[in-house]
Order: C-alpha cells, then structure tokens, then sequence
C-alpha cells in the first residue's frame, strides 16, 4: 500500500506511455478490516493504523479500483516514427 | 549504483520477503470471485488467492486469445484466463518469486490447463516478445513495483496494437497517510 498510487496519477501514468479509453470499472473501499485480512499486512501495523488513523478513516485507508485501458490500434500513437518514415518510404513519395 | 536504484532494490527484496514467507493464507482475495469463477480454481488455489479485485471478466476474454497475467502470484486469474481463452488460447503467467511460480505450475496441472505456462521474471523487464498477447491482466501488483511508469510501459510493450488490459490495484486518496504507516515495511508488502 506504500507503492499506492492516487487514482489520478495511475490514470495519468497509463495515458503517459500510451494507453487510451481508460474506464474505471469498478471502485471499492479498502479499509483497516479488508486488511487484516491480508497476511502481507502485518499484525504490528494493523495496529499501528488503528491507532494514527482517525475513526472515519479506517473504513477506506485505500480504494481498489479495477479499470481497462486499450493499446492503440496502429502506431499513430508515435508520432516521430511516423514522421521518420513518411521521410523514407517509397510508397508514400509524391 | 545511486542510492534511488538501492532504494528500489531496498523494495523489491521487502516484498520479495514478504511474500516468500508466507504460509499458507487464507485466500483473501477470493472474496472478489463469484461461486462460477471459484468452482474452476483449484481449492488449494484459492488460499493462495491475494489479488485486489477480479479483472478477467473485464478483459472480455475471446477463445483463441493471448494473455499475460503479471505479477500472476499463485496464478488463480491465469486459470481463469486459460479457461475463458480454450485450447486454441495461450496465458502466461509472469511473478517474481520462484516458488510462487511453481506453486503456479502445480495448481495449472490440477486442474488440468495444458494452455498456460508460468515464468519467473520481473514485471519491470518482460520476458515476453514485443507486440505479442492480445490483453494483459494484473491484479494487485502494480503498487508493490517501485518503477510503475516501467511496468506500464512493458505492459504496453508486450500487447499487440489494439490490445487491451485490465488492471484491479490500490489506489489511495490524495491525502497521505501518516509517515509511521507509509515507511512500515510491510506496508509495501501489503
């Protein structure tokens, strides 16, 4: 959860290398009970949560989003190749 | 090496460790899964399940198909996503830990999937052909790589153009969480 990231930075992060029609499909609440469920958290820091979390906030320490995104269907998504090419192709001279 | 790349190092072995020493967990992440998608898991399977959320019925499987589950752990989507994709399909199931991998491998043979095959490799650095799956499926551990712009782009790197993925991850709100929670080792495990 160290690594998490903001839902709007991860959205940005998948446009930034290429990804597009992003949908966010689903969004649940992830709180200090869905936790402790999880062996990875350990019972040390389900405690040390419990304890510097306000209340209200325990419910949804984190939200697990489930989203889609589609690679681009040709490679128009790379502009300066494009470009290099449109140079030196044969079939593409006047 | 500059102390950023320890850094990522210092993470990487923090979750590698984490998730080698468990012991058999109760499959937390099973919770996500309707009664259909358990019955084609392997009940030994399911304890190993510890993803964030279900993201094959989103990837809108076809039979024939090629996917790549990253970060597969135990490989409960990869077995799904080999059951959706038929024996004219393929699924490759990538995680970090060899001894997941192998858990991977020997719940696949129970349950009888001769089209998916389970690698050790590293989410950052691939080892799958460029431009060569038509989806990715990922669930849960984007948040536990320290380069995501990485993982993204090798996520991108390895579909073929109209491809697609899906992705069920942590996300937090833009408020941060105390710095004692933040920097506790298992929080990047977890």
């Amino acid at each position: 959860m160290s690594g998490a990231l903001a839902e709007r930075v991860f959205a940005d992060k998948l446009e930034a290398v290429g990804f597009t029609d992003l949908v966010v499909v689903d969004r649940r609440p992830f709180g200090l009970r869905d936790a402790a469920r999880y062996p990875l958290f350990t019972p040390d820091l389900i405690e040390l949560m419990h304890r510097l979390l306000p209340e209200e906030r325990q419910d949804q320490v984190a939200i697990a989003i489930t989203a889609t995104v589609v690679k681009p269907p040709s490679e128009a998504d790379h502009p300066d190749d494009t470009a290099d090419t449109a140079g030196t192709d044969p079939a593409r001279a006047p | 090496m500059t102390r950023d790349l320890m850094f990522q190092d210092e993470i990487k072995q923090l979750v590698a460790d984490a998730y080698h020493d468990l012991d058999e967990p109760d499959g937390p992440g099973s919770v996500f899964y309707d009664d259909t998608q358990l019955a084609r898991i392997p009940p030994s399977a399911r304890s190993w399940m510890l993803g964030v959320g279900n993201p094959v019925p989103h990837a809108r499987l076809r039979p024939g198909e090629h996917v790549a589950d990253l970060g597969c752990g135990a490989g409960a989507d990869a077995l799904l996503a080999a059951a959706e994709v038929g024996d004219t399909g393929h699924v490759v199931g990538v995680d970090l830990l060899p001894s997941m991998v192998e858990r991977a491998r020997w719940f696949a043979a129970e349950a009888g999937h001769d089209n998916v095959e389970f690698v050790t490799g590293e989410m950052e650095s691939l080892p799958i052909p460029d431009a060569s799956v038509d989806v990715v499926v990922n669930n849960g551990s984007v948040n536990l790589c320290a380069r995501k712009s990485r993982v993204l782009a090798e996520a991108f790197r390895i579909l073929r153009p109209g491809g697609r993925m899906a992705v069920a991850d942590l996300t937090i709100h833009e408020e941060e969480l105390p710095a004692e929670v933040v920097t506790h080792p298992s929080a990047w495990a977890g």
